[in-house]
């Protein structure tokens, strides 16, 4: 029985073989910077299946309990319930540990993909009008994805983790006037906080993902309503979409890379080691490791914590804290930029057309530069985040590390604005144009069966292989009034 | 090109859309420049009916040459992976097995996926012509709208008491978030040292004047008080004569002084200490591990490098009688990270 016969029982009660037939259609970008926000999505959904696994394992409670399990460097050991139960399911629950750590490789991959995606949609103009709303969704699910992050590897109560939240917990304070209340709302009360754990977890799985699955549907049923942009290329305009349709090989194809994506993840979880909390042992505050590092979207905090100098003075008598500019100000005006991005660009450009059609990144020199400058200023961030394990490993001195980052901070940005500029209005100007002027000959067969080489940016192959049939006819082919036969692949020349 | 299809029921005028009569042949020669651009050859290009008034043209290459052989090995494989998963569960489990396996059969079933799309079935291409965002029905909807309103728009009154009652329900229900945490009331001004308390290790045992050797550093903590994260203090020996007059005012006893271990950055327990007796300048310095604040313990851990702006707080210290070292004040200002109002 065929699939549209076999939904009858289904159809019947609900309808919805229109949607179904416009969604088979749905026409997808062929281009391969389309499947990024795809990554992310099925990152997402690996992390709620391995997620729900963990939740009945984990207990989240702060209770001192006495560590008794198959570790045994920590047997005697005084140890949170939390970290006591991370510890039994990496242990002592089969395939357990294999579920923890590509929960926690998924959520690394999660939010790399996020904004690998959202540079591909920076870059390629896609936030313009009508799409707005998205980037701004978009934004926000950045955000919330790094709470996640944030708060999921807070939650086994490692040295890693609390020293993380330790840190957390002084910006919080350093907010001007609100600043203790607000830190004591937060935790709870002085740190450490007996019952953090239970608010954390709480966030981390209930709230945040709630938010999260809302938005990420916004995001789906908004690209769905407007269409996805298109690359440039023959045929392609602002007013129409060319590409594959969903049903079938498409369809086939996102499958295979969702398991592809969720296949991967599990190779790393069972290979690669992550998040050894029984080698950091339970957290103690009074102790700290060297070389600590964040997971990696926390480092570009870390290195503004590191990098901005140790100002602090007062304004009518409320005292600003260094930890305040480099905490709070800082990464706030990083993520007030990036949300206003589409606002910006129609201020810079007056530009407010509608657009399907994405750019290339040298069709925008000015966009392009600011994308690159942007990213070396976070970049910079993300390598002073790890200053003294760089340090270590180069063996200068992190005194000597600081100061040049501190100075690269600035020059970095600038260097990489002007050469992403020039790049692009050379790539733009120039000779090197690959649709403009293709590089190489095009190999055209002759109706005889010839071959000719021509120059692309001569003449349309088709045009160049008639012409030569034409001038240098063979005295047995006289029939030929036809269109010549020319190999389909030849690519396509001219502007 | 063979445009077998073009002209069923795609071609009929469509009320909802109302596409121009041109735009097909628009639509015709963007479509044969992609296909041309794609290296498609096709056997065949129609117009599809979207089921909602719409329609795209869509254009089928050649017959896939491929052969299933390689999709069914795949598929074969990516079972096998799993069924030795679960065999591996079964006798005990191996924990990068395990993860091969089953990573590995996911995978598997991917790769099988991509290429049975890729080798078995035919290329293809489709364009359609975008549908405007915004139909337009504005006036309509307000029409709609205004039908039963007549009522409503009358009471400007009722309507302000609605948002003011709303707003009142709103600000009442923000109250129980007080109940989150306490109020600060001077707890990060304090902390649990007082005059006349011992040091004593993290086990609790009071640390006497000669249990630090020269050039030592152990942390401490107020008699009883061995949980408070905020009264740790890193407990020193260095040669007295280096220390400075600031320092020795602070409360120090024979070259032993101590200073909060909370980093007056961000909090981190500022655990290394740092001697080095090269010449000229014997140099005893404390580092912050998290964020690398370097402080000069002979100097009232004045700030040497990094992001800190204040000094650890100094804890006055002095023996008691039987030779055992205690805290003869708290500290003299708040520890660890600044905050607004901080006295």
């Amino acid at each position: 029985m065929k699939l549209g016969q076999a939904v009858r029982p289904l159809t019947d009660r609900l309808g919805g073989t229109r949607f179904a037939r416009v969604t088979a259609n749905k026409i997808f970008p062929r281009h391969w910077s389309f499947v990024l926000g795809e990554v992310a999505l099925y990152s997402f959904l690996v992390l709620v299946a391995t997620g729900i696994y963990l939740t009945f394992f984990f207990v989240p409670s702060d209770s001192e309990v006495v560590y008794d399990g198959l570790y045994g460097p920590l047997v005697g050991t005084s140890v949170s319930e939390a970290y006591a139960s991370t510890m039994r399911l990496s242990f002592e629950a089969r395939a357990g540990l294999l579920i923890r750590q590509t929960h926690h490789w998924a959520a690394l991959l999660f939010i790399g993909s996020i904004m690998v995606h959202m540079a591909r949609v920076y870059f390629t103009g896609a936030f313009r009008r009508p799409r707005e709303l998205n980037w701004i969704i978009g934004m926000t699910l950045l955000l919330l994805a790094t709470g996640m992050g944030f708060t999921g590897y807070s939650l086994p109560g490692d040295l890693l983790s609390g020293t993380g939240l330790r840190i957390a917990y002084s910006v919080a304070e350093s907010i001007p006037l609100a600043g203790p209340w607000l830190t004591f709302l937060i935790f709870g009360g002085e740190w450490p906080v007996a019952g953090f754990t239970s608010r954390l977890y709480a966030l981390h799985i209930i709230v945040l993902p709630v938010v999260i699955l809302g938005l990420l549907t916004a995001h789906l049923m908004i690209l769905w309503r407007q269409k996805h942009t298109h690359m440039t290329g023959a045929g392609a305009r602002e007013h129409n979409i060319i590409g594959e349709r969903l049903w079938p090989a498409y369809a086939m194809k996102a499958g295979g890379l969702a398991l592809l994506v969720s296949g991967g993840l599990f190779l790393l979880g069972g290979l690669v080691q992550i998040n050894p909390v029984w080698l950091y042992g339970p957290y103690d505050p009074a102790s700290v490791s060297i070389a600590s590092q964040p997971d990696w979207y926390i480092g570009f905090l870390e290195g503004s914590l590191r990098l901005w100098p140790g100002w602090q003075f007062d304004i009518f008598g409320v005292r600003i804290a260094a930890l305040f500019w480099s905490g709070v100000v800082l990464p706030g005006l990083m993520f007030t930029i990036l949300y206003a991005v589409p606002y910006l660009h129609r201020r810079f450009t007056g530009d407010d057309e509608i657009h399907h059609l994405a750019q290339r990144p040298r069709q925008a020199p000015g966009r392009t530069a600011a994308g690159a400058a942007a990213i070396a200023f976070y970049l910079v961030l993300v390598v002073a985040g790890g200053q003294d394990v760089l340090a270590a490993h180069f063996s200068i001195s992190v005194d000597r590390l600081r100061s040049i980052l501190r100075v690269l901070v600035f020059v970095a940005p600038l260097v990489t604005g002007l050469v992403a500029y020039r790049l692009c209005r050379n790539l733009a100007d120039g000779a090197s144009h690959p649709e403009r002027n293709p590089v190489g000959n095009v190999l055209a067969r002759t109706e005889d069966g010839r071959y000719v080489a021509v120059h692309p940016s001569n003449a349309d192959p088709t045009a160049a292989a008639a012409d030569h049939a034409s001038a240098d006819r063979h005295p047995a082919d006289d029939g030929g009034s036809g269109p010549p036969a020319v190999d389909a692949d030849a690519p396509v020349g001219g502007p | 090109m063979n445009e077998s299809g073009v002209g069923s029921d795609g071609e009929r005028p469509d009320r909802r859309r109302r596409e121009e009569p041109d735009q097909h042949d628009q639509e015709r020669a963007d479509f044969e420049a992609a296909i041309r651009a794609a290296s498609l050859s096709p056997r065949d290009v129609r117009r599809l009916d979207n089921g909602d008034g719409s329609s795209q043209l869509l254009a089928i290459g050649e017959a896939p040459r491929g052969r299933p052989g390689l999709v069914a090995l795949l598929l074969v494989l990516a079972a096998a992976s799993a069924v030795g998963f679960a065999v591996v569960y079964v006798l005990g489990g191996q924990h990068q097995l395990q993860g091969v396996l089953l990573g590995g059969s996911l995978a598997l079933i991917g790769v099988a996926l991509v290429a049975w799309s890729k080798r078995l079935l035919p290329e293809t291409l489709s364009l359609e012509t975008r549908p405007p965002l915004d139909e337009g029905n504005h006036d309509a909807l307000d029409d709609d709208l205004a039908r039963s309103e007549l009522d409503v728009r009358g009471r400007r009154m009722l309507l302000r008491l609605l948002a003011g009652a709303g707003a009142a329900v709103a600000a009442a229900i923000a109250f129980p978030l007080r109940s989150l945490g306490p109020d600060p009331d001077g707890a990060l001004e304090h902390t649990s040292w007082r005059p006349g308390r011992r040091l004593v290790t993290a086990e609790g045992a009071p640390v006497h004047e000669d249990d630090i050797p020269m050039d030592g550093a152990l942390t401490v903590y107020p008699e009883a008080h061995t949980d408070a994260a905020d009264s740790q203090v890193m407990l020193v020996r260095v040669p007295g004569e280096l220390l400075s007059a600031a320092t020795v005012a602070g409360g120090v006893v024979d070259g032993r002084v101590a200073y909060s271990k909370v980093c007056s950055h961000a909090g981190c327990p500022v655990g290394q200490f740092r001697v080095d007796h090269r010449s000229p300048d014997t140099s005893y310095q404390l580092l912050c591990p998290c964020h690398q604040s370097l402080f000069d313990v002979l100097e009232g851990c004045r700030v040497l490098a990094g992001p800190a702006a204040t000094p650890l707080p100094q804890l006055p210290l002095a023996t008691d009688d039987d030779g055992y070292l205690i805290a003869t004040d708290d500290f003299p200002s708040p520890v660890g990270p600044s905050y607004w109002n901080e006295p």
